[in-house]
């Protein structure tokens, strides 16, 4: 196992290094003279521009550019915002807690939901449970987050006054978004999870534990669903970038801070060292969280380290 | 949005606006997506004429003011670059001067001050007794340390860099009397002196740096600083020795209001949802779509007002080698656009059909600009037909081969495509193809930067007619300056305009250069923009200021 996860860490380093060049070369692929990004919109002169290019190092080779980046980079400096003048890892970590609450209560909701769906839905296959539980997956996946979100506020806050609509802090402020933003994913789990049982529900060893006289819920628990949900596992870690794609747009509808405010506001703001340190963060993330998941899957597969 | 502020700009590119302008602010609005425009006339609609007595009775609670924009990540009056961040700050660093009403001044920190004739000596008399939150006296000093800080390089000075036009430096004649010295006459600077260059505590800024200061301004203003969650809300607290508030309010001493939240919610439908549900009690930049129910609710008051400077207008391209080139081609423009038709698709007929450059509550508009075009498609055709341009097989008039393509590169934001395709719409009625190519915006200034352009949107909101100078002055032609107009006899009224504390010749010169540019046909007046704010019936007391994006708290009570 050790070995196996010696393995995944040294196939991090070129993710990481392609995460780095990618977030590094943004800021010469966007169009136009990155002096211009730095120094706002006002028009400029000659000296001035030369000036910001100096101060900034971009009058140096770019591959000089680049190590300087990755050793700021690797000492925990993402640069300062253009306003604030404030590192920005410190604004990244101060809207951390609410993108990581919304993530992972929209993360527990969604596999809850997802999983629960999904075996009702394996189980009473081809009945009216599992023409609604599958029904309530595609109406899942195919509504915009966007608007399952404003649904929910003029419902469940402007019609009932039950949750307020804005805000963090609370359980109050957190189901609405969690849910909104869970829906998503606990159809995509709802579906690969029916599917899963499905598969294994044909298995032998499911024939075998039931001829042992096993009671239903233990077979359906510890041998099928068990088997069932590996594939799962991974597609909860795919899940996460959706969800932190889609956090973007649930902080702003409920006005929650977040990560992805943080991002989508530097971009309106043109804080071009914000969105660069926003993209790393969520890059570097997806992928630790990925490594998670694979590591995990591991444990529960045997199969996979070998394989 | 509304914002605005001064500045603002707009609307072209608006977007980049944010300095780049020459001018002044710009910022938010553009990027607000509905931007600016809203309409209708202005006047506020309601305020609150409760007399001090009864006032005492209503003391005490919290407003909640739902900001339809987020800072930009500084509460430093003097470095931020957005309106929303001052209708913060205002609240905390005060101005020397205010201005209720365009061209009307009343005093603020300063109790009296004189301006040269020349606009170019400023000397202000200060307030006494007056202290900062963190106990220490404002002085003039304060009012040099604030004015120089924003030509100091390392503050990485915003709007407030653009207000203060050609400053040259802050004399001290005594502790209260301070001279603001320009480098050349600057006629403006009396509507500049709002927010953005609201009165610092030096001392609370030598003591927490920049960064700091930028979390935890320190001013004299009614209210204190106590909270910032990021992206949440900003909350204030009455500052209880402030008892020097200016006679633009009806009373002087401490504000009501125990505390202001600020609550941050940028979802249009939300903002307007939460009023309804109470959880807030103020809100900036209503909802379009629920102008006409609150209007006709009696739980609810819409505020509306006209904001000064320069409304969304075209800019033609004076060094365009194409068929605007000629004059027939620019007025059959003017004549061709439905003015009307693009309010009422792109605003929700909530802004003002524009027939000059100057929107209407700007100190120098022109009435008499409103007779100069009118809506003609008939007009437009025939000024076509008798320049020579004729209908060719697909409606788009030709002349000599050449067809009439006119290029118009916007940035493809929803409300610039949506204005864009309204004025496309129009022109083909008279046979002009307008080319509307929607660009990502680091390619649009390119193209602009290139001059590969006909056409170009241009907005800004500003309190004084020397935004004309940001968009005809032949020096701003690498600025804001998209029709590179270039009339030295214009560019020599600007300038006299700008140095001449003269009211009636200011407003005879700006009346001159607005005939000008119009009959000249460089310029296509669009839209004049309005800030709609809404509120809760029981919140009274409220003023939004002449810029129509500040509103101020100093009177507010919450009536049960």
């Amino acid at each position: 196992m050790s070995g196996y996860i010696a393995q995944r860490l040294l196939q991090l380093i070129p993710v990481l290094v392609g995460i780095s060049v990618l977030t590094f070369l943004m800021l010469h692929l966007v169009p136009g003279d990155p002096v211009l990004i730095f120094a706002g919109d006002k028009p400029l002169t000659e000296e001035r521009a030369a000036e910001i290019r100096h101060q900034l190092g971009l009058d140096r080779p770019i591959w000089v550019q680049y190590g300087d980046y990755v050793g700021r980079v690797a000492r925990g400096d993402l640069g300062r915002g253009l306003h604030s003048q404030r590192p920005v890892l410190d604004s990244i970590l101060e809207v951390l807690p609410g993108t990581v609450q919304l993530t992972l209560a929209a993360l527990a909701l969604a596999t809850v939901v997802g999983v629960t769906l999904g075996v009702v839905a394996a189980l009473a296959r081809g009945t009216w449970l599992d023409t609604a539980a599958m029904g309530f997956a595609i109406l899942g996946v195919s509504m915009p987050v966007f608007y399952s979100s404003l649904l929910m506020i003029f419902f469940f806050s402007f019609r009932l006054g039950w949750f307020p609509a804005t805000g963090q802090g609370g359980l109050e402020r957190l189901v609405m978004p969690a849910t909104a933003l869970g829906l998503i994913s606990s159809a995509v789990l709802a579906r690969l999870v029916r599917s899963g049982m499905l598969g294994v529900l044909r298995q032998e060893y499911i024939v075998t534990a039931r001829a042992k006289g096993l009671a239903h819920r233990v077979v359906i628990i510890r041998h099928a669903l068990k088997n069932a949900l590996i594939p799962t596992i991974t597609m909860l870690g795919l899940q996460l970038g959706a969800l932190l794609g889609g956090a973007v747009i649930t902080e702003t509808i409920f006005s929650r801070p977040g990560v992805g405010r943080l991002a989508v506001d530097a971009i309106l703001s043109r804080d071009f060292p914000v969105v660069q340190g926003t993209v790393l963060f969520a890059a570097v993330a997806y992928v630790l969280v990925n490594l998670l998941v694979d590591i995990s899957y591991a444990a529960l597969d045997p199969r996979i380290r070998y394989g | 949005m509304k914002n605005a502020g001064r500045s603002n700009g707009g609307g072209g590119e608006a977007p980049a606006l944010n300095r780049e302008s020459g001018a002044r602010r710009l910022s938010r609005r553009e990027f607000l997506v509905h931007a600016g425009a809203w309409a209708g006339a202005a006047g506020l609609a309601a305020r609150g004429l409760t007399l001090p007595a009864e006032a005492a009775a209503g003391a005490g609670g919290t407003l909640v003011y739902g900001l339809g924009f987020d800072l930009d990540d500084t509460m430093d009056p003097q470095v931020t670059n957005f309106d929303s961040t001052i209708r913060v700050t205002l609240n905390i660093c005060e101005p020397l001067v205010w201005e209720p009403e365009p061209g009307k001044f009343v005093p603020g920190l300063a109790e009296s001050w004189e301006v040269s004739p020349d606009a170019k000596t400023y000397t202000f008399r200060l307030k006494k007794g007056v202290k900062f939150t963190d106990g220490t006296p404002f002085t003039a000093e304060a009012v040099r340390f604030t004015m120089d800080r924003v030509v100091n390089p390392d503050t990485n000075a915003g709007q407030s860099h653009d207000q203060l036009g050609p400053y040259d430096h802050t004399e001290i004649v005594d502790d209260y009397t301070a001279k603001i010295v320009m480098k050349e006459g600057y006629a403006p600077l009396l509507t500049n002196l709002n927010g953005y260059l609201g009165i610092v505590s030096p001392a609370a800024v030598k003591k927490m740096g920049l960064a700091d200061f930028a979390r935890h301004p320190v001013g004299t203003g009614p209210f204190v600083f106590k909270e910032w969650v990021v992206k949440d809300h900003i909350t204030l607290v009455r500052n209880p020795n402030y008892n020097w508030g200016s006679s633009y309010f009806k009373h002087q001493g401490p504000p009501y209001l125990d505390q202001v939240v600020f609550k941050i919610i940028p979802e249009a439908s939300v903002r307007t949802g939460t009023l309804k549900s109470g959880e807030t009690q103020y809100i900036d930049d209503l909802d379009p779509l629920e102008f006409d129910p609150m209007m006709k609710d009696s739980k609810f008051v819409v505020i509306q007002k006209g904001q000064p400077g320069s409304g969304f207008v075209l800019l033609l391209n004076t060094t365009s080698k194409g068929p605007i080139s000629e004059l027939a081609v620019r007025r059959a423009i003017e004549y061709g656009v439905d003015r009307e038709g693009l309010n009422k698709s792109v605003f929700h007929d909530l802004n003002k059909v524009a027939w000059s450059p100057l929107m209407r509550p700007t100190f120098g508009y022109d009435p008499s600009t409103e007779r100069i075009y009118s809506f003609s498609p008939e007009k437009a055709q025939q000024l076509l037909e008798e320049a020579g341009w004729k209908v060719g097989s697909d409606g788009i008039r030709e002349k000599a081969g050449q067809k009439l393509v006119v290029d118009f590169p916007i940035i493809g934001r929803p409300r610039d495509k949506a204005m864009a395709e309204s004025v496309q719409a129009s022109l083909h009625d008279v046979g002009i193809d307008l080319r509307v190519t929607p660009l990502e915006r680091a390619a649009f200034r390119a193209v602009v930067k290139q001059n590969r352009y006909d056409v170009n949107f241009m907005w800004f909101s500003y309190g004084d007619p020397d935004v004309l100078r940001t968009i005809f002055d032949s020096a701003n032609i690498n600025a804001f300056n998209r029709a590179r107009y270039q009339v030295p006899e214009v560019d020599k009224m600007l300038a006299e305009a700008a140095s001449t504390t003269n009211k009636t010749r200011r407003a005879q010169l700006y009346s001159r250069i607005q005939q000008r540019v119009l009959r000249d046909a460089y310029v296509v007046p669009l839209v004049d923009t309005i800030t709609y704010n809404a509120k809760r019936a029981e919140v009274q007391g409220d003023t939004l200021d002449a810029l129509a994006s500040y509103v101020l708290l100093n009177d507010v009570q919450i009536k049960k």
